[in-house]
């Protein structure tokens, strides 16, 4: 399935950029045993782009950096995120071109599938512009309860030990493909909200906005967890605050490009917003 | 040379802890760390490597230099630093010599009292490698499998026993009282040799002496870094910090802190007037890798860079530092 | 100063010397003093933070030293409050200052731009005040307008003894004098570059033009004499914030000769 992925999309993108569609294209290839993600400017280059069920790496995030048009590969998880970066007005919808895939479910180099991946609910891309391969079948989401949450104190100690393997490396804001801010409240020095060099209060501190900052937003890519160098399963916080903005104001992030933002949508009434997101998804 | 049977490193290191604070790597959900052993905590022995070098018991993550408090109109200052002894076991080769490399950095000029005082006060039990991880790559600089100086004890596992080498007489003063200690076999000496040998063959290698990098290559790459800090956090090379004064709520007494910093963050560089000399991503990338793997053998003789591979084990841009180094020898 | 270099002394502001609308100069009291032209302190106020800061008097006054701060940021403005009789903390000096003694014979030529001025002052004025061990002097200093000029009160002294010549970047209230860029004071003056050596400091964009200039009436690399600004903590070499390519700015600096940097990255940002 991959394989055929993989052809099709070698000669779409061959035919694309001999078209002058498209700039470049932003997909993935290898680099020695690895997978990496790659930018293709020539049809005679196309052969190096690859796909398979190593291609974890949301693109998304590179997109946010790209000039001129370009033609980018694109899973459930990495459409989710263009669908929101457009929402947020990161991206220019007439400057890409999106292949959809759908995806098998990520493995890492050892070969096991991350968590991410394995709680995903949205394998097939949501926007595409072509679609190669065949959808697959979409899991269930999980209950809340199996996202491992528990009474208060449980929680609070089950994040304390968490936490506390923090280095504050940053990592996990800084390949979110949602962490676009020019100017990051995480790492504001006048006035500094976290104190760089503080305490467990600080790391709590620095988590917390963080998952503030993500609700009704996190597309749920998982690249925080892969990024987080101590394994911290920095997902479930923030999956947790997106479900609660979707009981609030009907929207599920990354699903709709036309979806109102429900936390930059400043209305009295948030009432309103739910009937006008739910008025939309019926037409 | 001495040997010690596997089952009886724990009671050695319940030995060392009536006197010293013990730290020994603990696999804990698969994250390995370097823990201060309790009673229930078991070490890991046969792990790769610690997901965080070990550099933070030298150059902790944050660090109190510095206390002043206001009284009658007069600023006070308070120099102090306290550091207990410390056995850190099971410190892999890689990290040892990533300490002889932050050595040169803390000696240069001017000593780095709090760095240097907690070199002295601890007692490295290194661990030499006899299964390399995926990615290491400690063959190319010469850093392991194998070890040869800089540690106070060397284990090297050879099945049913540990090999024990001594490094220093902080070393030998550890086995001398301790009665777990056999002595070694010739047999037992050749099988360590054998396998730390086996292992270092098993890595790729390199010839570093003839590094030249590939500047062009590595712009390249380092157009897909996303400056995620991860790289230079987890690095045992990677010294660099931030200073911080912090004040009290009451706003009368405060201290001066040290804290990792990343070169990867714009502000790194960015100076008072808003000039920010090195402005672009790729360039804070190329100065990495400049730093590691030229300006530091220029300036010390050594390479910044040990092999170590978790800053290839954690890019999520899946850049390779071995790649780089490889491009530039071709 | 101590064994632990990161503690720094506690210093008494003597006076504050207002030199521009944003710039004003502490007077420490510091009797004896160490330093060499071009060196810089690291200048603390406790609670807010550490900063480097070049020496602007020369080291023939052994009564205080001055250190000229411009409000740019969060710590220089908290400096910006300090009152005579208030304590900072210092440590230094530190870093490479100017070849003060091996200029020999060779004319200098001073270029300075804006607060630029504050490290070369303290080379001027230590001629100044050894007028016979040195040649001929001129010193070329731009700002952004008259109001931006530091150190006004010298500049009579400096032009009784030296070539001074002024120029503001654009027009301004107050200002009768020459209108551009620093570089092209050079015109004013006639110089045997064989045997001149110039010394430069100022915004890096003032630097590399004033560099630019001076490679065109073919100056050798090694009578150029810069001095450079760089993000510091430490002020020791420990901190790795400050290098430029293989240079470590805090120790192997802050003053380079164009030779010495031409190749580095990222030297004018």
């Amino acid at each position: 399935m991959s394989a055929e992925i993989q052809d099709a999309l070698r000669s779409e993108a061959r035919k694309l950029l001999e078209e002058g569609k498209v700039d470049k294209i932003l997909g993935y290839c290898m680099s020695g045993d690895r997978v990496v993600p790659c930018m293709v400017y020539a049809a005679d280059e196309v052969d190096k782009l690859i796909y398979n069920n190593r291609c974890k790496i949301n693109l998304a995030r590179y997109l946010r950096e790209c000039d001129g048009r370009v033609g980018v590969v694109a899973k459930g998880c990495d459409s989710r995120a263009i669908v929101e970066l457009l929402k947020a007005k990161q991206l220019d919808r007439s400057d890409l071109f999106i292949w959809g895939v759908s995806c098998p479910g990520m493995v890492d180099s050892e070969g096991r599938q991350y968590r991410s991946c394995s709680v995903c609910t949205h394998r097939n891309p949501v926007v595409y512009d072509g679609f190669l391969g065949k959808l697959v079948e979409e899991k269930p989401r999980l209950k809340d309860d199996e996202l491992g949450l528990g009474s208060r104190d449980e929680r609070m100690s089950y994040w304390s030990k968490q936490f506390s393997r923090c280095i504050s490396c940053m990592a996990c804001r800084n390949v979110c493909p949602m962490c676009y801010c020019k100017e990051c409240v995480l790492e504001k020095k006048d006035p500094e909200w976290v104190a760089r060099g503080g305490d467990i209060s600080d790391i709590f501190v620095y988590h917390a906005i963080k998952a503030m900052h993500m609700a009704g937003r996190c597309v749920e890519c998982g690249e925080c967890e892969r990024a987080c160098p101590v394994d911290i399963p920095l997902m479930h916080l923030y999956s947790r605050v997106c479900r609660d903005v979707e009981q609030l104001f009907g929207v599920e992030a990354g699903m709709d490009e036309n979806d109102k933002p429900p936390l930059s949508v400043f209305d009295l009434e948030a009432d309103a917003i739910l009937e006008e997101n739910e008025k939309n998804k019926k037409s | 040379m001495k040997k010690i049977k596997k089952a009886d490193v724990k009671k050695f290191l319940g030995d060392l802890k009536k006197e010293h604070e013990v730290f020994a790597p603990v696999d804990e959900d698969g994250v390995v760390e370097f823990k201060r052993l309790s009673k229930k905590d078991e070490p890991t022995l046969d792990y790769v490597n610690s997901v965080v070098s070990p550099k933070g018991f030298f150059l902790p993550m944050k660090e109190k230099i510095l206390g002043f408090r206001e009284a009658n109109d007069k600023i006070e200052l308070i120099d102090e630093h306290e550091v207990g002894g410390r056995v850190l076991f099971g410190i892999r080769p890689c990290d040892v010599n990533g300490l002889l490399v932050l050595d040169n950095v803390a000696r240069e000029e001017y000593m780095d009292p709090y760095y240097l005082e907690r070199r002295q006060k601890t007692i490295l039990i290194a661990l030499e490698c006899v299964k390399p991880g995926v990615d290491c790559f400690c063959r190319v600089f010469g850093s392991g499998p194998g070890l040869e100086m800089g540690a106070d004890l060397v284990y090297t596992d050879i099945g049913d026993y540990f090999l024990v080498r001594v490094g220093s007489d902080k070393g030998a003063k550890l086995l001398s009282g301790s009665d777990y200690f056999v002595e070694a076999s010739d047999a037992d000496e050749k099988k360590a040799a054998k396998l730390v040998d086996e292992c270092a063959k098993k890595m790729s290698n390199v010839e570093s002496s003839k590094l030249k990098l590939d500047l062009e290559k590595i712009r390249d790459k380092g157009s897909w870094c996303l400056n995620c800090y991860s790289c230079t956090f987890i690095c045992p090379t990677c010294y660099c910090f931030d200073v911080v004064d912090r004040m009290n709520p009451k706003g009368c007494e405060g201290q001066r802190i040290r804290c990792w910093d990343s070169c990867m963050n714009p502000q790194f560089t960015l100076m008072a007037g808003n000039f920010n000399p090195r402005n672009k991503k790729v360039d804070r990338f190329v100065n990495r890798i400049r730093h590691k793997l030229e300006y530091m053998r220029d300036r010390y003789g050594v390479f910044g860079c040990v092999g170590c591979g978790r800053c290839v084990r954690e890019c999520p841009s899946h850049i390779s530092m071995l790649e780089i180094i490889q491009e530039g020898v071709r | 100063m101590s064994e632990n270099p990161y503690l720094p002394a506690t210093v008494e502001v003597l006076d504050v010397i207002s030199e521009s609308h944003d710039v004003l100069t502490l007077r420490l009291d510091v009797k004896k003093t160490s330093h060499m032209p071009g060196q810089f302190m690291m200048l603390s106020v406790f609670g807010f933070g550490e900063i480097p800061v070049s020496v602007s008097s020369s080291p023939t006054i052994t009564d205080y030293i001055d250190l000229s701060v411009k409000k740019t940021g969060s710590v220089t403005s908290v400096v910006h409050e300090t009152q005579p009789g208030d304590t900072v903390g210092l440590r230094g000096p530190y870093g490479r200052g100017f070849p003060v003694d091996e200029v020999g014979d060779n004319d200098l030529l001073f270029m300075g731009g804006g607060i630029g001025l504050a490290p070369l002052r303290s080379f001027i004025d230590y001629i100044r005040d050894k007028r016979d061990d040195f040649n001929d002097v001129s010193v070329l200093y731009g700002a952004r307008t008259a109001d931006d000029m530091v150190f006004r009160g010298e500049f009579n002294d400096w032009r009784s003894m030296f070539n001074l010549h002024l120029i503001a970047d654009m027009e301004c209230e107050g200002w009768y004098g020459r209108v551009g860029y620093v570089s092209e004071l050079l015109s004013e003056v006639t110089l045997d570059t064989e045997n001149t050596i110039a010394i430069v400091c100022g915004p890096s964009i003032m630097m590399k033009c004033v560099v630019g200039e001076l490679k065109k009436l073919w100056y050798p690399d090694d009578k150029i004499i810069l001095s450079f600004e760089r993000r510091m903590k430490c002020g020791i070499g420990k901190c790795g914030h400050c290098n430029i390519g293989d240079k470590i700015v805090c120790i192997d600096g802050p003053v380079f000769s164009f030779d010495e940097v031409r190749d580095s990255p990222e030297l004018w940002g």
